[in-house]
């Protein structure tokens, strides 16, 4: 079983990141859970989400918070300074960042994996969101699954079509574009 | 649930058994029933005429015209006439205005807009053919409304008159701004089509006599108004015009003016009209009143009037002596001050020694009206002179009746009105008919404390507005137009209804028995009614009271 | 076709309402059931769903209009949560006397004060003696499967029910969810058929006075209903697998067979227990889960035969009846007295107000039940700064620092 957290402020698309991504894997014969931390929400604050996807020979499902979560989406760089986003995480774990930043300038140390995508500036691109507000959400699922491959980007599309409520095209395009051009970096 | 015996022989949940709900009757759990009573509004209360106002003002908001102008016709033929010269008594005490400070309902106008609108719709027809002849003598708004309802109870009437024209006061008396004379004729006009035959230029004691109208009618009303000024007194009295004269001539089309400056002796409602004719004829106009403001029998409406068409008012005066100087009067005026009141409850006019002269080129006077009664046989009179009447103006004759102003002195046109329906009814009783008449027993006053404002709009009141190019001195037209059916429609809606039932439908809404039925309107179940009294906190008119089952018969 | 989405558990609630064609929703919004009756809304104003969907002002009054729409022939439908359920109390019990098989979902929130939108279980079980059926989810497709569970045994006994979930937990999780074939719930699910037929041609009186002769047969015949409405769930339950492919029990074991020690549980908590009880069985305890889905009517028979000769049964109570124990717990031993081979019952409250109850926290009351000899009725799991324990003897109230300063 495979446990997902998403750091992210309000408005940015961190809940419809998670329903997405299990989507994704749901689409490929996985077993999945989506929830968002149940806190007031609004524009800005910061908000977690979560996921858990199936592995082969999984065959129960436990429902209680996720602590120790294998792999993090950050949504917004500056929540790596704020809101402690790396607590919790298991050692070889992928840190996959928005950021226009190359991995190995994050600071992070190097038990974890990082992978960083100018997520903002695919979003904008494609005007998702506002030039001040951009959604990133399918973009930074773009760099995740380029970075863990834990679903293609096959479903991933797919779940974006299924998930992403307007503009699908771009938010396709948005996925796409995060897959390729996202930055690696292996540092065990 | 009788003959249930075992838990089988239950139905599965709490329902009657019969199809009708013969267990259920919660009507037998009352102690008091609410009832739809028959109580009066103040406004019909203080109409001399008693005309159940809330009454036709909800026919009118239901578009009930005919009804609305049956339900006035049945106290008041002349809702045209009392629509435009009423002192509208009935607003005196509205609810409305008592309980919320607002102002009362614009009755008057919403009755003259109804009168206007009635001239389109028919009269009640005239009940079977009595053949008996009756005359009526004086064809102003007493005898027109014997008229009427003697002719309406199926009796011929003949009205007698000693001008040219039907209408006494209304058309000779009542300046044509307040009162045109198309709306007498026309009025006059209906008279005629229920087919009331006048005659005119004839007068009691010139031409016949009452013995020779005896002879000739099953019965005589009697209402030759009061015609005469009364004497002032004052030294020189023969220098002074009589302003009821001065009223004739100006609605012949006749009056003069004697110069440009004049003077009205007196403080009632001729006086106001002789001053404003005056003035729309050009004169300077001075009123000379021994009194102030405050004592005035004047209708506090044609005292404003007056003061809004430029006439000055001297208080506290009165003229001793007139005396001629050229063409000029010279008038010598006596000031006065207001010692204890009188019997009339009015503070009396004490003379203070004082006095000074004015000066004018014509004196009117107009100090009150008297009848000249000498025209009637002696063993009519009583030892003042006066025609000794019974209350519904019976005479020693058994079939001689006299009312109105005749009767009073002056007063008001719906008193002179009531005056000839109640001798009318005397008059159809007495031949030994019984023709249908609203009834006169006193009902009790909703009082403003019953009233429910919650479910009340509330607009602003309408008053008749003032007629365009009407307001200039020097114009006769009516002064003020009849309000249009929408403003009609927005002032009934601050009516509070009190005592009427408008099926507003509140007790339906509030009953949590649904033990209103509503048909046309709301009717009380009283089998299902269980004398919350609910219904009768929220009626808005206060119609529903309860009443003590006890007291109410079984029979 | 049945299809597979992937919904949280209020949609699944939703298309519950939705497959069991109920005709009449009346609702008033609250969360965590918000999505529930918003869905419905719009699938009623689409035209998806040809129901009427009335708006109230006050659960009081949803309840109210459920009960006027049953007794008038049609199916009706609510959903509400905490602080709602309490307020519908008194229509509760008028749809029970009116022996209207109404069918709400409650998604389990803490009630306040403190004010908390977070999960327990006391909202739903305050509501235990009213004479409602009451089902416990577990999983987002129970969120759907059980309202037309519910409805089907509900419109046979002429009782209503109501499905519990679980606050966020299942109410806003997102999970793969099959939405059966509509012919197929159609075929499970006949048109409701009602009672008393309200016809305005024979006016009669419903919910009227009753006096002390004729009341209480018509409550023996809700006792007597709500019993039969017992084996009346096994068999929709069983027919639930034959038509809709899944079978439904009131009560659900795992691993019971060897068992020594049992834990029950009831609601969503129920997947990290079961979890627990694996890694249990892979440290060597034999140990097993009873999960408790119908507790009203309580099946006290099922109990009864399953607990006998166990070594311990530790209950974990997502609730707390203040001054006696969890409510599951007390159940569990008022059905076993007397009874032969009765084990001892370890009452354990766990997860008030939304705290996290995990596989650990199963695996540290297994802990304590291991070693612990007397049966205690509320040991208390998680209360910061206390062992697992019963109460402590010698608590006093503390008030706030600010008044003694004033003072």
């Amino acid at each position: 079983m495979i446990e997902l957290r998403i750091h992210g402020r309000g408005g940015q698309g961190a809940v419809v990141a998670s329903k997405t991504l299990a989507q994704a894997a749901f689409q490929a014969g996985r077993y999945v859970q989506s929830y968002p931390d149940y806190g007031v929400e609004r524009r800005g604050a910061p908000v977690v989400a979560f996921a858990r996807i199936a592995e082969p020979g999984d065959d129960l499902f436990v429902r209680q918070d996720i602590r120790e979560p294998h792999h993090l989406l950050i949504l917004d760089s500056t929540l790596l300074d704020s809101a402690n986003p790396l607590a919790g995480l298991r050692n070889g774990g992928w840190v996959v960042v928005n950021t226009s930043d190359p991995p190995d300038s994050l600071g992070i140390v190097p038990r974890f994996r990082v992978a960083t995508v100018d997520a903002s500036e695919i979003a904008r691109r494609h005007q998702l969101g506002t030039a001040a507000q951009p959604v990133v959400n399918t973009a930074i699922l773009g760099a995740f699954v380029r970075a863990t491959s834990i679903v293609s980007l096959d479903d991933l599309l797919t779940a974006i079509d299924h998930e992403v409520p307007v503009k699908v095209e771009e938010n396709r395009m948005a996925a796409t574009e995060a897959f390729e051009q996202t930055q690696l970096e292996v540092t065990v | 649930m009788s003959g249930l015996e075992h838990v089988d022989d239950y139905p599965e949940i709490p329902v009657s058994l019969a199809s009708t709900s013969t267990i259920l009757k919660t009507g037998a759990w009352r102690s008091v029933r609410p009832i739809f009573a028959n109580r009066m509004a103040p406004c019909s209360a203080g109409c001399p005429a008693g005309v159940r106002i809330p009454a036709y003002i909800d026919d009118i908001k239901e578009g009930r015209l005919e009804a609305a102008y049956a339900t006035v016709t049945a106290r008041n033929p002349f809702p045209r006439i009392t629509g435009r010269v009423c002192p509208h008594m009935c607003e005196d005490n509205c609810n409305l205005a008592i309980t919320t400070g607002e102002e009362s309902i614009s009755i008057r106008s919403i009755e003259r807009w109804l009168g206007d609108a009635g001239m389109d719709l028919p009269d009640p027809a005239a009940d079977a053919e009595t053949g008996k002849r009756i005359a009526v003598v004086g064809s102003g708004p007493a005898g027109m409304a014997a008229a009427y309802y003697l002719r309406r109870t199926g009796h011929e009437v003949t009205v007698f008159d000693q001008r040219p024209q039907p209408g006494g006061i209304l058309r000779y008396g009542i300046p044509e701004y307040r009162l045109p004379s198309e709306v007498v004729d026309e009025e006059i006009a209906r008279l005629e089509s229920m087919e009331i035959n006048f005659h005119n230029n004839v007068a009691l004691g010139r031409d016949f006599t009452l013995d020779d109208l005896e002879a000739a009618y099953a019965a005589v009303f009697i209402a030759t108004g009061a015609g005469q000024e009364k004497l002032t007194g004052i030294d020189g009295e023969g220098l002074l015009e009589s302003g009821l004269d001065f009223l004739e001539a100006a609605n012949r089309g006749t009056a003069t003016l004697p110069g440009p400056r004049c003077a009205v002796v007196g403080g009632g409602n001729v006086a106001m009209d002789v001053a404003r004719v005056l003035r729309r004829l050009g004169a300077d106009v001075s009123v000379l009143y021994r009194r102030t403001a405050n004592e005035m029998p004047a209708i506090a409406e044609e005292y404003e009037h007056a003061v809004a068409d430029g006439v000055h008012f001297h208080w506290l005066v009165l003229p001793r002596t007139i005396k001629k100087d050229g063409a000029q009067l010279r008038v010598t005026v006596e000031e006065m001050w207001l010692g204890e009141p009188d019997e009339s409850g009015r503070l009396r006019p004490e003379p203070t020694g004082v006095t000074c002269e004015m000066h004018f080129d014509g004196v009117f006077s107009a100090i009150g009206e008297t009848a000249d009664t000498g025209v009637f046989p002696p063993r009519l009179r009583n030892d003042d002179g006066w025609l000794d009447l019974g209350e519904d103006g019976e005479t020693v004759d058994q079939m001689v009746f006299a009312g109105g102003d005749l009767a009073t002195g002056p007063a008001t046109v719906i008193e002179a009105i009531v005056a000839g329906r109640r001798a009318a009814r005397a008059i159809d009783e007495q031949l030994g008919f019984s023709a249908v008449w609203p009834a006169e027993e006193p009902l009790e006053v909703v009082p403003p404390k019953d009233i429910n404002l919650t479910y009340m709009p509330h607009h602003d009141r309408s008053d008749d507005h003032a007629a365009a190019g009407a307001t200039a001195p020097a114009s006769f037209a009516e002064e003020t137009d009849t309000l249009s059916e929408a403003e009609i429609l927005e002032e009934i809606d601050r009516c509070l209804s009190c005592g009427h039932c408008n099926n507003c439908g509140t007790c339906f809404v509030f009953c949590p028995d649904g033990a209103i039925i509503w048909d046309d309107g709301p009717r009380i179940d009283h089998e299902f009614c269980k004398g919350c009294g609910i219904c009768v906190a929220e009626c808005p008119g206060h119609v529903m009271v309860l009443v003590n089952e006890r007291d109410v018969s079984h029979a | 076709m049945p299809e597979r989405l992937l919904l949280t558990g209020n949609h699944a609630a939703a298309y519950g309402a939705m497959l069991s064609k109920a005709e009449v929703i009346s609702a008033y919004p609250i969360t965590p059931q918000t999505m529930i009756v918003e869905l419905l809304s719009e699938l009623t104003a689409s035209g998806r769903m040809p129901a009427k969907f009335i708006t109230v002002e006050s659960e009081h009054s949803a309840m109210a209009a459920c009960v006027g729409a049953s007794s008038a022939g049609a199916r009706a439908y609510t959903a509400t949560s905490g602080q709602g359920l309490a307020l519908m109390h008194e229509m509760l019990h008028w749809a029970v006397g009116a022996r209207l098989p109404i069918v709400l979902t409650n998604v389990s929130r803490a009630m306040a004060p403190g004010w908390s939108i977070w999960c327990d279980q006391n909202d739903i079980l305050s509501q235990r003696d009213v004479g409602w059926m009451m089902l416990f989810a577990e999983s987002v497709q129970e969120a759907q499967d059980f309202i037309i569970w519910m409805y089907r045994v509900a419109e046979q006994v002429f009782l209503p029910g109501m499905v519990g979930m679980d606050a966020f937990i299942l109410s806003h999780t997102a999970e793969p969810l099959i939405v059966h074939d509509q012919d197929a719930v159609d075929a499970y699910l006949p048109k409701f058929e009602p009672l008393y037929d309200l016809d305005p041609a024979q006016p009669r009186a419903y919910g009227g006075l009753v006096n002390r002769d004729h009341y209480f047969e018509l409550r023996y015949k809700i006792y007597e209903n709500m019993d039969r409405a017992g084996q009346l769930l096994v068999e929709a339950g069983e027919e639930f697998g034959d038509v809709l492919g899944h079978k439904y029990t009131p009560l659900e074991g795992y691993l019971l067979d060897d068992a020594e020690y049992v834990f029950v549980s009831a609601g969503a908590m129920t997947s990290n227990v079961r979890q627990a009880v694996r890694d249990m069985r892979e440290k060597g305890i034999k140990a097993g889960l009873l999960r408790v889905i119908a507790f009203r009517p309580f099946p006290i028979d099922g109990i009864r035969s399953i607990l006998a000769g166990r070594r311990k049964v530790a209950v974990l109570d997502r609730n707390m009846s203040a001054g006696h124990s969890g409510i599951f717990a007390e159940e569990i031993r008022s059905a076993l007295l007397g009874q032969p081979d009765a084990p001892p019952v370890y009452g354990y409250i766990v997860g008030i107000g939304g705290r996290d109850v995990r596989v650990e926290t199963a695996m540290d009351i297994c802990d304590d039940v291991l070693v612990r000899e007397e049966p205690e009725m509320a040991l208390f799991v998680g209360v910061k700064g206390l062992p697992i324990g019963p109460l402590r003897k010698d608590a006093s109230i503390r008030p706030l620092q600010p008044l003694e300063v004033m003072r």
